[in-house]
């Protein structure tokens, strides 16, 4: 639980509920970051508590402080710590929050995590279920030949 | 977790966005049918739908997304709970069962991709499949120009890369040929092999062909090669045209797929030598060094050339005639003076008559010094300027490229063509690739 000091000024508190009850209370301008929020404060001015159910507390705890500190340097380190699983987590939360900056950041470091890597790594990764029928597979890996040469090692 | 139907406000919200979300870029009707099966559900007190029909319809809405039936289940009570499928063997997510990432993300990282991860994108699964086949289509209708340009190794290997102007992207092609670059056309590399044949290559789909030449000589060191490359109108047959050195005085050459064989075009003194060509409406247009503008027939070896008045330069022959098909009008482009601004003729067909332009309008040409020429309409959209001249040298490693306008004749700019050199990688520009452009020939107008 973030708990932020209210400024004089008072800048106006929001609370932000993640998907396993966790509370978040932000200042406005970090919510509006999240342009989902956002359309909230727009649709019901007087709200106050604003359902996430998409995103586990964790990750909206870190989508959070990406808002409260991105800069280049930040986003550089950001993406390293993260495993493949709470990237796209992650991405999920940034997608479903609408927040565009974030959203570059996350699939920059997913690009570069399946850069050069074979189908089955990416599903892997992903946890994706292969649909494709032997004879399909077949297929596709004759059509794109070039592709499937010179692919890194799982 | 249970909860009455919308007694908590926020709670109804956050989910009928998460749909929209969900929906928004793939299925725009399925979240119209949500909101349908919610208006329904609203006016249950009137007994409008039953609980099970409600199951139903969402169940079926959103199959594939069972994190929004997970969310469906914590916000309504016992009696709607969708029991989702088993899946055995897998640990289940807290909040999703598995993630499917939605075409709006995909997109993103697409745009990361470089050609080779693309393809192999397009082999994880279904979903990913039918994304990429989107993609690729969009990609490959964007009149942006790509760049190409080869780099040679100290070991000697070649390597192809093709570069966007607009945000330097580069993409690296993974070709190994031996081979030399004449031009692109309707999407393919035309190159010369060097067993006397024509190596075409498409980088975006990956088809290559290899057509062999035994009537004529083609030499892949030959500087003055002119190519062309034309799909038949509705069917995968085509047509290659080809000019081995226009110095020399071999005459036009054309292979067609559907006879399986090359075709000697020859003219006549008087009608000159032909020296460029350009698909404009379907039918293959020639001009010969005396800017005679002639049609190939495809059923025979016969050229039919055109009565026009206003030929420009008629008693001075040039090479260097360039025909270029822009925004619907046949242009004839004189390159022949190389340090002014070439002069520029449209093809008035109602008059029969070469009118000389003084300005191109919202048109932005491109020239490889006697090598290639391409037109391109508003050339705003991709950061060129619009009624200008841009000019490179072919083959150097000269990464300047000069803009000439014809708003100011006086005026002449440099742009820096960009390049991913590296040590021990000598970059050599090749020419643009213009991937939107896809020449095709009508049969059925050749007499």
């Amino acid at each position: 639980m973030a708990e932020e000091k209210s400024q004089a000024s008072s800048s106006k508190m929001l609370t932000l509920k993640a998907s396993d009850g966790v509370l978040f209370e932000v200042e406005l301008n970090i919510a509006k970051e999240m342009k989902t929020v956002q359309a909230y404060i727009d649709d019901c001015e007087d709200i106050e508590t604003i359902p996430i159910p998409n995103v586990l507390g964790k990750h909206l705890a870190i989508v959070i402080e990406y808002i409260k500190k991105t800069n280049e340097e930040y986003d550089a380190e950001f993406e390293k710590q993260w495993n493949m699983d709470d990237l796209q987590l992650l991405l999920l939360a940034a997608n479903y929050l609408n927040i565009s900056g974030l959203q570059e950041c996350l699939c920059k470091a997913i690009a570069k995590r399946i850069e050069n890597k074979s189908p089955e790594y990416v599903r892997k990764v992903f946890n994706i279920e292969n649909d494709h029928s032997p004879e399909e597979e077949a297929k596709l890996r004759k059509e794109y030949k070039w592709a499937f040469e010179g692919v890194d090692k799982d | 977790m249970k909860r009455k139907i919308f007694q908590s406000c926020d709670d109804a919200l956050s989910y009928v966005k998460a749909v929209e979300v969900a929906f928004q870029y793939n299925n725009r009707k399925k979240y119209d049918e949500f909101l349908k099966i919610l208006k329904d559900l609203n006016l249950r007190i009137g007994r409008r739908i039953s609980i099970r029909c409600v199951k139903a319809k969402v169940k079926r809405l959103f199959k594939g997304n069972s994190d929004l039936i997970l969310l469906f289940n914590n916000l309504f009570p016992t009696e709607y709970q969708i029991t989702l499928p088993q899946r055995t063997g897998k640990k289940v997510k807290k909040v999703k069962e598995y993630c499917e990432l939605p075409w709006d993300v995909l997109d993103i990282i697409s745009k990361r991709l470089d050609f080779d991860d693309l393809f192999s994108f397009a082999g994880v699964c279904k979903n990913w499949r039918a994304f990429h086949k989107i993609y690729w289509r969009n990609f490959l209708t964007s009149q942006e120009p790509l760049l190409l340009t080869s780099y040679r190794a100290t070991n000697g290997e070649k390597s192809y890369t093709l570069t966007r102007n607009s945000d330097q992207k580069v993409y690296c092609l993974k070709m190994k040929c031996y081979a030399s670059y004449v031009t692109s056309s309707s999407g393919y590399f035309i190159m010369v092999g060097y067993n006397n044949s024509f190596l075409l290559i498409n980088p975006f789909t990956r088809i290559s062909k290899v057509i062999n030449v035994s009537t004529f000589e083609v030499k892949p060191t030959g500087l003055f090669n002119r190519a062309m490359l034309a799909f038949g109108k509705c069917s995968e047959e085509f047509v290659l045209v080809v000019l081995c050195n226009i110095f020399a005085s071999g005459g036009l050459n054309v292979y067609q797929s559907r006879n399986c064989g090359w075709v000697t075009y020859s003219t006549t003194e008087n009608q000159g030598k032909v020296v460029n060509f350009v698909v404009f409406h379907n039918k293959i247009y020639v001009i010969t060094n005396k800017a005679n503008l002639g049609v190939i027939n495809l059923n025979s070896a016969n050229i039919t050339f055109l009565k026009l008045k206003n030929t420009p330069n008629a008693t001075i022959p040039s090479l260097f005639y360039w025909l270029l098909c822009c925004d619907d009008q046949l242009l004839l482009v004189d390159f022949r003076h190389e340090k002014t601004l070439p002069n520029v003729y449209k093809i008035d067909f109602s008059t029969m008559n070469y009118v000389k332009l003084e300005t191109l309008g919202d048109i932005a040409i491109f020239y490889v010094k006697r090598r290639n020429c391409y037109a391109l309409s508003n050339p705003n959209k991709w950061g060129y300027e619009r009624n200008s001249l841009y000019v490179m040298s072919p083959s150097s490693s000269n990464i300047e490229c000069s803009v000439h306008s014809w708003d100011d004749k006086e005026l002449q700019k440099y742009i820096t063509l960009p390049t991913s050199a590296s040590p021990g990688r000598f970059p050599s520009m090749l020419g643009w690739c213009f991937r939107h452009l896809r020449y095709e020939v009508d049969y059925s107008l050749v007499e």
